[in-house]
């Protein structure tokens, strides 16, 4: 397994991947900011608010929603682009590699971009506060524990959105239909079932304690882990079982 | 002998149209097996089938003795293809190109990619991406991948097309190498039987999704030996008086006697015969055939009845 996710890595060469991983973060994070600092008297009129938390909820209100389930999509679209291009498919299908393997070590690879992204987004919110001079302590565990169990939360999202792309041959609609069903998630947070949606879990596992949506955490971790068991089992199953589209 | 493809009734079929219909193919050990045939005929739909990329309507398949359907992945162990066109990352170099595949099949030697690289003739153009190859370039990287892995078959549907004549000319002294140099055999399809022709030991000829014909290549060139045709005002009679005589005696399209030996006598005894019949003879003339005409009397239907 372990030189199939190498091999996947190894591919990306050149692919600019890294102008998601900064560009990405860092937009949400200015963006974030902005609203912050615009509706400062409102966000902080409680004694006890603490500015890190409100600014978190401006930033991941842009990133929890839009541009991670966007960035993960193109994310997915690039570890697909290099085989639908130039015969990768089926230079891959006939080398000795189980098809399960091909799916799981780019599902993978794209996991660990999205954890850089995140990483890259905790990164420039610390750097965005410590400049506008943010005077409270930061909520490490809070922030910690958001971005490890929104990126959980990519799993179910990121299976889809491969499977999609290993399917449509182009670039652009697995983008367009993708920020469609982003756009969704304004939806899903006013209906009970949202917790199920795919391209909302995410969000909702970014939220701020008193923001959050969730009623109970072990609940909706659950709910989070059945979906991407049963999708990833699908996604696996319908990959093996596909023939090489010419 | 050893069988190292063996297909029974292998069919495909898209919608209602077959595509692949019933064919038995069978390579042995160290063959080189020329797969023939017409755009359309159904060269690549069988070899996509042979490596498991697309599954077969009906029919089964059994690469070195094994069925592929059970042991795909301990077959394509063994297995280096090129289909169609060329597969490669464009956005790697070529060198990289082999070494990501190298890794991924856990090759330990390094050094084997320059190997490829040099016996491909891409040796000088290692570290240029491959985007930037010309067509002939990225066909030699798709046959230097196909190698890559040391398989003990080889399966290349028309690996020298884009190549110039000097390609052209290298990759068929490296196919035919391969068999005694590494005890590979290989498939290889195309369109034109004289390239074929210069380094298959066997054929298998397939027109409109049928093997029309499988054998060696001996058997193929037995047929472009030069026949007698003759012509003569009524061709009909003509053969059943020569047929009385237990003369192999056919008609071409043109309604000429079609005779398949040149000995001199015997073509003077048939003239006597004619002649004595009260038939006008208007022309007796030998006709050389070339491997091509051969293919194309097979593939375009007509003349049939003559082979
Ligand atoms: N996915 C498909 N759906 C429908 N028909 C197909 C499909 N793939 C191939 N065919 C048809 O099958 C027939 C055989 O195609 P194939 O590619 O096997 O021919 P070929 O012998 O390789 O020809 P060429 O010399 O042009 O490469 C063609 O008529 C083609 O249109
Ligand atoms: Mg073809």
């Amino acid at each position: 397994m372990y030189e199939h996710i190498m091999f996947e890595w190894f591919k990306l060469k050149r692919q600019k991947i890294w102008l998601i991983v900064l560009i990405v973060p860092l937009l949400s994070v200015l963006l974030g900011y902005g609203n912050f600092l615009g509706n400062y008297e409102v966000l902080m009129d409680k004694a006890d608010d603490n500015a890190w938390l409100e600014a978190w909820t401006q930033i991941t209100l842009f990133y929890g929603i839009l541009f991670l389930p966007i960035s993960s999509g193109i994310l997915a679209a690039l570890v697909c682009r290099t085989e639908h291009l130039n015969g990768g498919w089926k230079l891959q299908l006939s080398l000795p590699i189980s098809k399960a393997r091909i799916f799981i070590s780019k599902l993978v690879v794209v996991l660990s971009l999205i954890l850089l992204v995140q990483l890259s987004l905790v990164f420039f919110f610390l750097i965005g506060g410590i400049m506008i001079d943010i005077q409270h302590s930061i909520p490490w565990s809070f922030i910690f524990t958001a971005v490890f169990f929104s990126w959980l939360c990519t799993f179910t999202l990121s299976t889809i959105q491969l499977w999609l792309s290993y399917r449509i041959k182009s670039f652009g609609i697995p983008l367009s239909i993708n920020i469609v069903l982003s756009l969704l998630v304004f939806a899903a947070y006013t209906n009970k079932i949202g917790i199920f949606y795919p391209w909302a879990q995410p969000s909702f596992a970014m939220a701020a304690p008193e923001e959050s949506a969730i009623e109970s955490f072990p609940m909706f971790i659950s709910v989070v882990f059945v979906t991407f068991t049963i999708i990833l089992a699908l996604a696996v199953l319908k990959f093996s079982r596909s023939s090489l589209k010419s | 002998m050893t069988k190292i493809i063996e297909t029974s009734h292998l069919t495909k079929k898209y919608k209602n149209t077959t595509v692949v219909d019933e064919i038995n193919i069978s390579v042995e050990q160290g063959d080189i097996y020329g797969f023939l045939g017409p755009n359309g005929a159904g060269k690549t739909t069988t070899i996509r089938m042979l490596l498991g990329l697309i599954k077969p309507t009906k029919g089964d398949i059994k690469v070195f003795g094994k069925k592929l359907a059970d042991n795909r992945m301990a077959i394509l162990k063994e297995v280096g293809s090129l289909v169609e066109y060329p597969s490669f990352y464009a956005n790697l170099t070529g060198y990289e190109n082999l070494e990501a595949i190298r890794r991924l099949l856990r090759i330990e030697d390094k050094h084997r990619i320059n190997e490829i690289l040099r016996t491909v003739g891409l040796l000088n153009a290692k570290d240029k991406l491959v985007k930037n190859y010309s067509l002939g370039m990225k066909q030699r990287l798709g046959i230097g991948i196909a190698l890559l892995g040391s398989p003990n078959l080889l399966i290349l549907d028309e690996p020298t097309n884009g190549l110039d004549p000097a390609g052209i000319q290298e990759i068929r002294e490296l196919i035919k190498k391969l068999p005694s140099l590494y005890g590979i055999t290989v498939m290889i399809s195309s369109h034109i039987l004289s390239e074929i022709d210069q380094m298959a030991n066997k054929v298998g000829i397939i027109n409109n999704g049928n093997l029309i014909f499988q054998d060696r290549i001996e058997v193929l060139r037995k047929k472009s030996s030069p026949r007698i045709i003759i012509r003569v005002n009524d061709s009909e009679s003509a053969q059943t008086i020569l047929k009385k005589d237990g003369l192999n005696v056919a008609l071409n399209s043109k309604k000429e006697l079609v005779i398949n030996e040149i000995d001199d006598d015997l073509i003077s005894y048939i003239a006597e015969k004619l002649m004595m019949s009260r038939l006008s003879l208007y022309r007796i003339y030998e006709e050389k055939r070339s491997l091509e005409d051969i293919f194309l009397d097979l593939t375009t239907n007509k003349e049939r009845d003559i082979l």
